[in-house]
Parts: C-alpha cells; structure tokens; sequence
C-alpha cells in the first residue's frame, strides 16, 4: 500500500509560516481563538473557541445553518473572521488569502477543473507552488495510485463516477502535504454503499497521511464511525467538544442528546435528583417484571428492528424508549416496568 | 443641418402627416430626396390641398440615388436627380417620361431654364432647384482678399489642416478640373495625374472628406474652409456672419436639381400632381425659402425669404464662368475612382 | 421517418441560414465575377478582371499595373479590427467578470445598462462622438475649461478616432457572449484554484481564461467581422481620410460604379473571415469530443 511521505509543505505557502514545532510545544496545530462571524446583521459564528491537534480527526457537526461550514470556509481563508484569531503553529492567519496558508479543502461538489485531465487536477497545487515537472509527475503517480485510480491520469473528470471523482478531489488536495486538509459534507453526494466505503477510505487516507483532518457533516453516523473529537454545534456555538464516545454517553445539554443518538429525557425531579433534566439512552434501558422495576408504563407501541426492539412506553414521567434484543413477546396496552443503572443517568445542563 | 437632425425631423413631420393623411385617404406619394432637402411645411400644404399622404426617404449622393433605384427599389414616386444623372436615369430606363411642356403652369418656368440640354423639352423633369459649387471660407481665421481657388487647392499656412472637401469623387473631380481649366469627364492621362497630383497635394491640408454636415462644420468653426454648395453655405453663414462664398477667377461648378419620376412608380398621377405643384410661385418659393436655393420658377422670389432671395452666394458676378458638369463615361468614371482610391491610402 | 422528422425541424433555421446568409454571399460571388456595366450594376460576359484588379490596376492610359493599393486597404482594415477586437477584448473580459460577480438583480440592471446603445441608431450614436471630439466639441471645451490646453487638441479624422468608435460601437458584442460563460463557471472552481495556491493571474490564466475560451472565440467574431467591414466610424470619425475595406467596397458599388470590384473585394473578406470561423470551431471544439 501506497503511503504519504512527509513532504515539506509548498514554498508559497511555507514561507508566510513557521516550520510545525517552531513555536511553544504547548501551542496546538490551529488554535482558534474568540472568533466571531457576522454577515451583515446574521450572526453566523459567536466566540469560538476551538484547538486542532497534530494528526487529529475533527468533525464539525450540526444541522444546517449552525455555522459549521462557516467556520471551514474561515479556516480554508475563503472569508475572513469579523473577530477573533485562527493561529496556524502560532501564527495568526485570519487575515491570509487561501493560497497563503498550507491548508486544503475537499469542495462538497469536488469543484474539480473541468477543462484539466485527472493529472491535471492533481498535479495543479503543485505546480502553482512552484514544483519541478518531473516531480510533479511522480508525486501525481504517487497520489493517485493511493486514491487506486493509478490509470487515469489522462482522463477528464466528466468521465469518470461520483465516487472516482471524489477521490480525485482528495488527491488533488493531499498531494501538495498540506498541514491541514478541509473536506466540506465530502459524502453528501454519493449513495449509501459508496458513502461508507469512502467513510473507511477516509479515515485510513487520514492515518497513513498523517495530516488532521477537518470534516463538515450534519450526519452524526458519519461523524461518529470517523472522528478522533467531534464538535457539536448549533446556532453559531460550539455546544460540545469530545471523543465520540463522550459525545454519545456524556452529551451536555438536550440539544446534544438528541442530535447525537437517541435519548429519553427526564425531568429531575422524577428520578429524585437535583437540577433540570436527565439524559437516558433507550438502549440502557431495561424492560423488567412491573412490580419490581422503579418505572411502570403502559407500552404505547412496538417497533421491530432485526437484531433489536424499540419498545414506546407510556410512563408518569412521560413517553420513555428502551432498546432490547430480540423480539420478546411484549404487546401494545400490556404494563411493563422499566429499569436502568445509575450512571445511564446524564444530568444535562438545560 | 446634419444627417442626425434630419433624421429627428423627418421622424417628427412623418408622424405629423400620417395622422392627417389618414383621414383624406387620396393615396400616397413617396419622394426620395436628398437630404436636409424636403421641407415639412410645404408637405404639409401638399398634403392639405390634395389629400395625398407624403413619406419621405433621403440619400447622400447622385450615386446612391442611382445604386437604389438600379437595385431595382421600388415604392418611390418622386426623385430629385442632379441634372447629369437625369441622362443617366433616362438612358438607363430607370425614369419615365411625364411630357412636363404639356403641364398648364409649364410657362412658369423661367425661360432660361426651360428645356434644359440633359432633358430636351423637360420630355422627364422639371427644375426643383439650383445652386453652385465652390469654396466658402471664413474671412474672421483667413483675412486676406481670395479670387482664386488656388488658396483652396495650395493653401497657405493658416489653412492648412482645416479645409474639409466633398466626400463623392466625381463632385471632388469636377471642381479640380475647373481649376486647371480642363475639360470635365476627362480620361486624358496627362490631365489625371495633373488633377490627382492637385489632390495628393492638397490633402496634407485636409482635415476630412465627407459631404455630410458641412454647414455644422463652417458654423461650429470646426473646418475653416470647405468644398461646399453654396445653399449650404449659406445656411452656415446665417450661423457665423464672416463666412464667404467664393466666386473664383477660375469659374465654377453649376448644378441643377430636377424632379423626376421613377419608372414603375406605384403612384405616376399622385407623382404629376406634385410637380405641378412645384411648378406654382408660391410652393416653389416656400421650397425656395426652406431648402437655400433659388428656383427656376418666375416670381418665386416674391415668396422666398429675402435672406434666400437675395444671399451673396447666389448672385454671382456677371460673365462668372459656370460649368454644369456631365455625367461621364466608364472611363473617366474609373479613372476618378483610382485617383479617389490612391488619394485616401 | 427520423431522418425526415429532424429535416422538417431543421427546415426553419436551414431557411433562414439559406436566404439570410447563403444568398446574398452567392448573389456577390456571382456578381464579382461578371463585367460592369457603364452606370453601376452587372451584366456579361464572366470575368476575372475583378480579382485582376485587386492586384493589378488599369493606370490611366490603360497598361496593367501592380499595385499595392488593394493590399494596403485590406491589410489596414484588418490591423483595425484586429486592434478593435484586442481593446474590446480588454475592456469587455473585466466587464463581464464585475457583472458576474454582483447580485442576480444588480446583474439584469448591468446587462440593461450594456445593451443599452443597441437601442439608439448607430450614425446617432456615431454622430454624438463627432460632437464629442470636435475642436468645438465638449471633450477639448472641458480640457480648455479645466486649463489643460490653450487651443483645440484634435481628436477627430485619425485612425484613433476610428478605433474608438469601433471599440464603442462593437464592445456590448464581446461583452455578453463572454458574460454567458462567465456567468455559468462553477465559483467554487475558482475557489479551488486559490486553496491551491494560484496566485490571481494564475487564477485568471488557468481557470478563468480557459473556461471563457468559447465566449471569448464568440465574442471576437461578433466584433472583428462586422468592424472589417464598417464603414461608418472610418468616414465620420475618420473622415473619410483613409480608406478600408467597409468604405471601399461602398464606393465600388456607388460612384465607383463598378460592382464587380466591390463584390470580389467582399468575397475575398467574406472568404477570410469564414476560414478564421472554421479554424475557430476547430479548435473550440468542448475537451471531451477531443478526447472521446
């Protein structure tokens, strides 16, 4: 298998920048700090607040319109922040133009030059940063024979699939070793099957390269199978920052929990705690014998989903789910009692 | 007047008769004419007293006149041709005979003017107007007294860059022969190259070649001294008081406009009835008095402005030598056309 | 069945193509190898004395002559155009691209605003730039009012002039064709090309230019063809100093009185510019029927 070798990033880009490693050892990949985004009277980023490690995975989740994208563009320079800093190994590039910073993007419609061959393509950031043509030629080779499209080099992009085009991209934006490389809902127009394909492509594209990624989906799957950290966002905000596995088990507030899995919320108070509300997974939740169990319901509807079973029950404390192997013989009208252990139970903070 | 304002005027009157001649409905008439050259008054009176409706459409030169109705354009009642091509169109068929002598006001005519030598018997035409060709110039940029046309052709310092000359070869020709006392539609070598040579020397002090807009160009001062008609002419120095016609020692061109009638004209009665319209003093004063020049209908000048009947430019001294130039042969015509040709390389 | 179907939709444009373009250019052909007759027109017996003469000229006493004459005409014709075609060109590429890039509604209100002249007849609008640049006109009043010259500068009757108002009159023609390719390059392409460190000349050079190419190619032939054969800005603005090929061929066909000469001129450009279209369509040709 074809690896990445550690290139030094290109000449154009480099010279604005300090080598990795020449500022202080505490200071991250990126560090974007207070960073605000308004256009005109919309506020689309409010004081951001986010560090990129070396070789990290990062995935930028939301729903449409929380600025995710907003904050790629802002690390890709294609806008630039109304306030705040984005430090690249310590230096402020907020206001640099993209070609200034060694930093690529995956375009969420690939944005692949039409009138160029796939060589063409992937051998373009090269050439503009001042490379050799026999270089280029080599690491093109290189590029797309990681990608495994290593013969079509002399085709153009209008012959080839969604998903060769895509990893077209991806060579063309690996190719010149950036520091950072952006990819912008890069899955959103492929079908089901090719999608995690790719999801698996990527992820080992991100390991061999060594390059942190940054990625902007609104589907959490995606976001969880892939990423080292995932930031929620929502409404210009980070909500929450983490390994997935915190994100799913710890989320912060209701909005987090819901977007991210499924969740029974509970009001406090019917658990006995203190606080607002409190986060349960269905699939934590146990369904026992009535008369033991601390929560009884009526179960309002059964749905089966092969391996599992997601059972609605009707409870004093309101609608709960639980998630249970198999397809145990319960019935709709019948009373169930339900259970899970203390620590299924997250307090959120709203 | 410049092509531009003729155009705003001639869209203006245009709808002005079309609004009333509808109402008459005795047919139509379509006249082709030069250009600054119809005026919208008299079409006014025309139409009010016949009922006939008059479009009007324009041309530049003789030659475009002859290339339109060649091309076989039909839909024109009335032409007006300068007195050389009146042969031409006649020869070539492009005209028909209207018998004008037998017209009832055909003694208005002045008798000097009647059955003129290019239409024996007015058998196609009438006279609609005539007028000379010379230099005018400006007395208040050139002071000094001219009699010649020399000043023109070999201009001194102050002249030079300034003098705007006819855009059409033959009307650029004919004067130049005048000048050196040659006869017109010459196709002798020596002659030519003594004419093209005039031309090649001249044009140094040329500012333009075109016979569109001159008289904006005297009044506006934009050329100092022009090749022009004296009509024209006069209409600018009504603009800018120092300005003055020549009557060179040499002599000079004479031309003739007459009304004639394409063959196969939709409208041959309507097209008779006009002439004879022309023919009566006051319509032809009130043509007299809008277009600059004299006509060649007796007491006519009762009706005309007396700032057309009596301007300088028409009143040449007597015993001055005027020419009316012919129409030529192929030969000279070519001749003409490669010296044309080569002066504007 | 198809074949006929697709002949009969064809039918139209094929008619029009046919009576609008092929007719006048066959009615020329034939006209330019025929004699003159006497008064302007044609008539027989067949000749090539009209491509004779672009070469070799009757002098006055009647022997065959080389003459460069003919050459000359044309070849500045052609530099004119080609001048014209290279300004338009220059002004009109920024043009478009500024269009492209405002707001949907501001774009309608500039491609109004470009098609505008169309709307005002040529000789008037022609005939507005004499009154500009005449010694009285309102260019050297405002040079003598701002203390800039003490006399008239002219401006008027040279090939600057000329240029000028070809340039003006043909420039909405390389705008739009432009414009529409512009308008439909993908801006994240352009995007892309910065991420990947193109500077903006490279931008322009390799993302823009190319992508523009058939615009452009269009945008020029609708420029250089009709100002080779414009005659209107040579004889107002240039005043009539110097002939082109617009103005020759108008001359031929009137006081020249010799229609076989200006029909052969006229085939002999018409031919010219139909090779350069075919050369044109060749190369224009979208990559993938290249490669296909």
């Amino acid at each position: 298998m074809t690896t990445v070798s550690a290139r030094p990033a290109p000449q154009a880009a480099r010279s604005y920048l300090k080598a990795p490693g020449a500022a202080a050892s505490t200071e991250p990949l990126v560090a974007i700090r207070g960073v605000s985004m308004s256009f005109g009277p919309v506020k689309a980023l409010i004081d951001i607040n986010l560090d990129i490690e070396n070789h990290e995975f990062l995935t930028l989740l939301g729903p449409s319109g929380c600025g995710k994208t907003t904050l790629l563009r802002l690390l890709g320079g294609f806008e630039h922040p109304t306030a705040g800093e984005i430090r690249l190994n310590g230096q402020d590039v907020a206001p640099l133009p993209p070609q200034q910073r060694p930093i690529n993007t995956v375009f969420q419609n690939y944005a692949l030059f039409p009138h160029m061959t796939v060589a063409g393509n992937v051998g373009f950031g090269l050439e503009m940063s001042g490379w050799r043509k026999p270089d280029i030629a080599g690491r093109v080779e290189q590029m797309l024979a990681m990608v495994r499209l290593a013969d079509y080099g002399n085709r153009r992009p209008d012959q080839l699939s969604g998903g060769q085009q895509q990893r077209v991209a991806l060579a063309r934006a690996l190719a010149p070793s950036p520091q950072l490389l952006l990819l912008d809902e890069p899955l959103s127009a492929l079908d089901q099957k090719l999608r995690k394909e790719m999801q698996i492509e990527l992820k080992r594209l991100q390991k061999e390269s060594g390059i942190s990624f940054v990625l902007v989906t609104h589907d959490q799957e995606e976001a969880l199978t892939m990423s080292d950290r995932i930031a929620v966002m929502s409404a210009g905000r980070i909500l929450q920052l983490g390994a997935p596995a915190e994100i799913y088990d710890r989320p912060v507030n209701r909005f987090v929990a819901g977007f991210i899995g499924e969740a029974n919320i509970l009001p406090a108070a019917a658990l006995g705690r203190s606080g607002g509300s409190v986060a349960v997974r269905p699939e934590r939740v146990s369904v026992v014998e009535p008369g033991a169990a601390r929560h009884r319901g009526t179960v309002a509807s059964i749905q089966y989903l092969g391996s599992d079973t997601l059972l609605e029950v009707d409870t004093p404390a309101g609608m709960q789910r639980a998630r249970v192997r198999g397809s145990a013989g319960y019935e709709v009208g019948g009373t169930v009692g339900l259970d899970w252990p203390g620590d299924a139970e997250v307090e959120l903070q709203d | 007047m410049t092509r531009f304002g003729k155009i705003v005027l001639g869209a203006a009157f245009g709808l002005a008769l079309g609004a009333q001649a509808q109402a008459q409905s005795k047919g139509e008439l379509h006249i082709y004419n030069w250009t600054d050259y119809t005026s919208p008054e008299l079409m006014k009176k025309f139409s009010e007293e016949t009922g006939i409706k008059v479009t009007v459409d324009t041309y530049d030169s003789n030659e475009t006149l002859l290339a339109k109705l060649k091309s076989g354009a039909a839909g024109y009642d009335i032409a007006v041709a300068s007195h050389d091509f009146v042969q031409i169109l006649s020869r070539e068929g492009l005209i028909q005979k209207v018998h004008a002598a037998k017209f009832p006001d055909y003694g208005n005519l002045k008798k000097e003017w009647q059955s003129p030598a290019w239409d024996p018997g007015n058998e196609y035409s009438i006279p609609y107007d005539w007028g000379t060709t010379s230099f005018g110039y400006d007395t208040a940029v050139y002071t000094k007294p001219v009699d010649s046309l020399k000043t023109f052709y070999d201009p001194p310092a102050e002249l030079k860059g300034k003098i705007g000359m006819f855009g059409s070869p033959t009307e650029v020709m004919s004067l130049v022969l005048v000048y050196l006392g040659k006869p017109q539609c010459n196709s002798n070598p020596a002659d030519l190259k003594e004419a093209a040579a005039v031309l090649e020397k001249q044009k140094p002090s040329v500012k333009l070649y075109n016979s569109d807009g001159i008289q904006d160009r005297m009044a506006s001062g934009e050329t100092v001294a022009h090749q022009v008609w004296s009509g024209d002419f006069r209409r600018a120095r009504a603009q800018r008081a120092s300005l003055k016609y020549l009557f060179a020692k040499e002599g000079g061109i004479a031309w003739m406009d007459n009304i004639v009638v394409p063959a196969h004209a939709p409208n041959l009665e309507n097209a008779k009835i006009f002439m004879q319209f022309m023919l009566k003093p006051e319509n032809s004063g009130m043509h007299s008095t809008f277009a600059g020049y004299p006509t060649a209908v007796t007491g006519a000048e009762k009706f005309t402005d007396p700032a057309v009947a009596t301007a300088p430019e028409y009143l040449p001294p007597k015993g001055w030598k005027y020419t009316f130039a012919p129409s030529c042969d192929e030969k000279a015509i070519r001749a003409y056309d490669r010296i044309w040709t080569k002066l504007r390389q | 069945m198809t074949r006929l179907r697709s002949l009969l939709l064809m039918a139209p444009s094929l008619l029009t193509i046919g009576i609008f373009m092929a007719v006048p250019m066959l009615v020329a052909l034939a006209y330019s190898f025929m004699t003159s007759s006497p008064y302007g027109g044609v008539q027989m017996p067949f000749s090539v004395g009209a491509y004779i003469q672009i070469l070799y000229d009757e002098d006055f006493d009647g022997t065959l002559a080389f003459t460069t004459d003919y050459l000359m005409i044309i070849g500045r014709s052609v530099v004119l155009a080609g001048l014209t075609t290279a300004a338009c060109l220059a002004v009109a590429f920024p043009t478009a691209w500024f269009i492209v890039c405002r707001a949907p509604r501001q774009r309608q209100l500039l491609l109004f605003l470009v098609s505008l002249p169309f709307w005002i007849n040529t000789l008037i609008r022609t005939y507005c730039w004499v009154l500009l640049l005449r010694d009285e006109g309102l260019v050297n009043h405002l040079l003598e009012g701002a203390g800039v010259t003490d006399e008239p500068v002219t401006l008027l009757y040279n090939d600057g002039a000329i240029l000028l108002g070809l340039i003006y009159t043909f420039l909405p023609f390389m705008v739009l064709p432009i414009y529409s390719t512009l308008e439909r390059v993908d801006h994240r392409l352009i995007e892309a090309a910065y991420d990947l460190y193109a500077n903006r000349r490279l931008v322009f050079r390799r993302i823009l230019w190319p992508l523009a190419r058939p615009g452009v190619a269009a945008g020029a032939l609708l420029v250089f063809a009709p100002a080779l054969g414009s005659f209107l800005a040579p004889d107002l603005l240039g005043g009539g100093r110097k002939l082109l090929i617009g103005s020759l061929i108008q001359l031929e066909f009137t006081s020249g009185r010799n229609w076989p000469f200006g029909s052969a001129i006229a085939v002999l450009v018409s031919t010219g510019v139909l090779i350069a279209m075919l050369i044109q369509a060749r190369r224009g040709r979208p990559p993938s029927e290249l490669h296909a």
